[in-house]
């Protein structure tokens, strides 16, 4: 079965939802969350909408879809950079990082398709603690499992550069 | 979710959006003059900053303000221009659903999820006041 039919089979069960913001520019990118995702989404009491803010979140979700300018210049420095790909294993995983707020947002998800990011988690930055924290490694475990229960032992999109993930407009020069 | 609430979600939303743009149209004439020859300490020279402060706020819009956007357009030679649009008019380019339908996603078959600002005004979004688009079959 293609990714698109998965895709809209998943949609049609209510399994995934489609993010689409309020606006007249076209949607250049697609992002979808699992159903679990969408609930926490939803869910003003949860700790991202309550300490974070869920307007900062959209702001993030609406760049990606929208097209905006994407940064990951692969440098060390992690400042400004909107999208990263966390560390293997479990390989594919990425973050968006809303790091305006404070406290800061991680998103978590992992690529179907060129542009198209499924978002599996939210967590607050201050609970995700130190890179390989209990919270860090159950975050991921959550991502992978919400993969799993949707797309069942189909790997995640894979490509050798950024610019096989985001397709069009993403910056990857240092500054 | 209180009234407030919901308000204080599509202040941040706004805020985000606009710094996020203005930032990207600062970075993208940077670009051009760095292309050009100029180089950090150069720009820095002209905005009696520090080389590290010009850094800083080029790689990350945090904490920039109005006057910091006023600063570098005027440093870098540029010049703004605002265009806001109406999300309430009629939307005549058609569907914005580009993307999603290059997936051959069925849109009227989808729960959407949308930005807070859609809920906490009822309007409904300009996409789907844009004419109903056929699903594509691949």
């Amino acid at each position: 079965m293609s990714i698109t039919a998965q895709l809209n089979e998943l949609i049609e069960k209510g399994l995934l939802l489609p993010f689409m913001p309020r606006s007249r520019k076209p949607a250049k990118r697609c992002l979808f969350m699992t159903k679990d995702a969408a609930t926490k989404y939803q869910d003003m009491n949860s700790a991202v909408n309550s300490l974070v803010g869920k307007g900062y979140v959209d702001a993030a979700f609406a760049k990606w879809v929208l097209g905006d300018r994407i940064h990951n210049d692969g440098t060390k420095t992690k400042r400004g950079r909107f999208l990263k790909k966390l560390s293997e294993p479990p390989p594919e995983i990425w973050e968006i990082r809303v790091t305006d707020p404070v406290p800061q947002c991680r998103i978590l998800g992992r690529f179907a398709a060129p542009d198209v990011l499924i978002v599996t988690g939210f967590y607050t930055r201050p609970y995700l603690g130190k890179k390989g924290s209990a919270a860090w490694v159950s975050a991921i475990n959550e991502c992978v499992d919400g993969w799993r229960k949707l797309f069942s032992e189909a790997a995640p999109f894979s490509a050798l550069s950024i610019h096989g993930y985001v397709t069009e407009n993403c910056d990857d020069i240092s500054l | 979710m209180t009234y407030r609430s919901e308000r204080r979600e599509m202040e941040d939303y706004g805020f985000a959006r606009v710094r996020d743009l203005a930032f990207e149209a600062v970075r993208k004439l940077w670009r051009k003059r760095e292309a050009e020859g100029w180089t950090q300490a150069y720009l820095a020279e002209r905005m009696g900053r520090d080389p590290a402060w010009i850094s800083r706020k080029l790689s990350a819009p945090g904490n920039w303000t109005l006057r910091t956007f006023g600063a570098f357009i005027e440093a870098l030679d540029g010049e703004a221009e605002i265009l806001l649009h109406d999300l309430n008019a009629p939307n005549l380019l058609g569907s914005n659903f580009d993307a999603y339908l290059a997936l051959a996603l069925d849109r009227q078959s989808a729960n959407w999820v949308n930005s807070p600002l859609q809920i906490a005004s009822g309007i409904e979004t300009a996409a789907s006041n844009s004419a109903p688009v056929p699903a594509i079959v691949d």
